[in-house]
């Protein structure tokens, strides 16, 4: 296989960015993210099966102009859950205490679509 | 001459000692006073504040985005058809986009190493506190920062990247401090300033042990931190065998102009280069050193801090709504203001439409949308290749290019719909300022 196609939620790449930019200091575009969930996931990977493996991952952009998608508190937050996937759900809402939104009790603003 | 755009020196050419210019002063600097006591302040009293290292301040280096390109100007040139050679550093590369975590990240190491768990900070529009951020992220510190209360509302992108890297931004004034609560309750819609954000990250600091303090600009070893910037430069410079005439920065507390020039004005101090010209650029609402008197001032609104000699607007200073460009701290840097006063260097205040509007050929010409301080030092560097133009002398002009302007296209934005103003610091405001400046004896 030459090609291995990977898609991700956006909580979990949100999730990879803020890993990211705490780490090697670089604040990343949304799109970036996609691909660094996937290092990410590679590299638990390794660990686990204590392969040393080279990871080359395509940085496409830095996300200072994407930073609305960070911004919670007074904007409308759509977070897409799978359904019954608790796991997504607990992780949108530590990413939400994390970022430290002011009113989290405030549901009006937190919306959670649950995909079909 | 090098037909090349980019210079960049290796990894392992990155200066690993700073550039003290305290050693090489024609004369001494005046010292910094006590507040209490008005009497020259000791190691011991900064202890409070700041780690015993940066104090002493030896040495560091840093490799995440140093070194930073120097790129020679080829399509501005060409822009302005002018015969002289423009040059800038650009600092814009660092993952906060500006020269400032040259010394956040070096104060938190240096903290880290005394073990200190958290940090308290001002910002304005928020370079620094989000630059301190990236430091506390890099060395696991806590960072506390207390935002200008105008910029934390106008400038939320700043504030989100600070919480990206994990630290906590609480808009000034604010409850958590005697000083915040005393201007709420005096004005509960202060609009906040810088010397007010320091008062209460300062009042924060000394009031818990595991707490100190950082500032981002204006002090010797901030500055010292940031000759990393101008010892690359010159480094580079010799290796393409090309010397300023000109350099050109813009100055808020300073640190990112001085931290370029300083190695470069050590040449001027030893009379190697006596014909060297190097030009402090300022807003002309904030005109620090261009109308400000040299006195002693303290460096916060409340009084808290030392005594510093330096050009002042007076720490009472609350900067005109209508800037929108950065640079807006009462005083100036010490050194900066020594040096100006000695003649050493030069100092120029523009207005900030003028400065927009070399920002934007400067994009056009170059690419890089620059952040609205660096627009006062493009602003000059491009008023001075127009000079060489009218004179026909192909001079080499070197811009402190401090940052990209990415999180503030706000301002573009009000730029281009007209809404900007110029605004010229009132003389009797000035007047005001220097009434209230504390008395020093001697």
């Amino acid at each position: 296989m030459f090609l291995a196609p990977r898609a991700y939620h956006q909580l979990e790449s949100h999730e990879a960015a803020l890993t990211w930019a705490r780490t090697e200091g670089f604040i990343a575009t949304p799109e970036t993210s996609q691909a660094r969930a996937a290092v990410i996931e590679d590299a638990k990977k390794a660990k686990e099966e204590s392969k040393e493996k080279v990871i080359l991952f395509n940085y496409s952009g830095h996300g200072l102009m994407d930073l609305t998608t960070r911004i919670y508190p007074g904007n409308s937050l759509i977070m897409n859950c799978r359904k019954k996937n608790c796991r997504s759900i607990s992780a949108a809402l530590r990413i939400c205490l994390r970022l430290r939104c002011e009113k989290v009790e405030n549901a009006k603003n937190i919306r959670f679509s649950l995909d079909p | 001459m090098d037909k090349r755009t980019k210079f960049t020196l290796d990894e392992n050419e990155i200066p690993t000692q700073w550039y003290n210019i305290l050693a090489d002063l024609p004369e001494p600097m005046p010292p910094v006073l006590h507040p209490g006591t008005g009497k020259p302040v000791t190691p011991d009293d900064l202890a409070p504040l700041f780690p015993m290292e940066l104090i002493k301040q030896e040495v560091s280096t840093e490799r995440l985005w140093r070194p930073t390109t120097l790129f020679r100007a080829h399509k501005l040139e060409k822009a302005l058809d002018t015969p002289a050679k423009i040059f800038y550093k650009y600092e814009g590369t660092s993952p906060p986009g500006s020269h400032k975590p040259n010394t956040a990240v070096a104060q938190v190491y240096y903290n880290k190493m005394e073990g200190v768990k958290r940090i308290t900070t001002e910002t304005g529009a928020g370079q620094w506190g989000s630059a301190l951020s990236f430091g506390g992220a890099c060395f696991g510190v806590e960072i506390k920062v207390y935002m200008v209360r105008i910029s934390y509302d106008q400038k939320p992108y700043r504030r989100v990247m600070m919480q990206t890297w994990g630290a906590k931004c609480v808009p000034s004034p604010s409850r958590d401090t005697k000083a915040g609560r005393a201007m709420l309750e005096k004005d509960p819609e202060c609009p906040g300033s810088l010397g007010l954000a320091i008062s209460e990250a300062v009042e924060e600091a000394v009031s818990r042990d595991d707490t100190h303090y950082a500032l981002g600009s204006v002090l010797n070893h901030v500055l010292l931190h940031q000759t990393v910037n101008g010892l690359e430069t010159k480094k580079l410079m010799e290796k393409m065998d090309v010397y300023p005439d000109i350099i050109v920065g813009c100055i808020g507390g300073g640190s990112n102009f001085a931290g370029l020039y300083l190695p470069f004005a050590k040449d001027k101090i030893d009379g190697a280069k006596p014909d060297l010209r190097i030009i402090n650029v300022e807003p002309a609402s904030c005109p620090t050193v261009t109308r400000g008197p040299y006195s002693y001032d303290f460096g916060d609104e409340a009084g808290l801090t030392p005594l510093l000699k330096m050009n002042t607007l007076g720490h009472g200073f609350i900067p005109p709504p209508v800037h929108a460009g950065g640079l807006r701290y009462h005083g100036m840097a010490p050194i900066i203001c020594h040096l100006h006063n000695l003649g050493l260097v030069e100092a120029r205040a523009v207005h900030q439409l003028s400065t927009f509007e070399a920002g934007v050929t400067f994009a056009r010409a170059e690419g890089i949308i620059s952040a609205p301080e660096t627009n006062h030092a493009i602003r000059v560097g491009i008023d001075e290749a127009l000079t060489c133009k009218e004179s026909g002398e192909a001079k080499t002009i070197l811009i402190a290019h401090s940052g990209h302007g990415h999180v503030d296209m706000a301002a573009y934005d009000a730029y281009f719909s007209g809404k900007l103003k110029d605004y010229e610091y009132p003389e009797d405001k000035i007047k005001e300022a220097l009434a209230e400046l504390p008395q020093v004896s001697g």
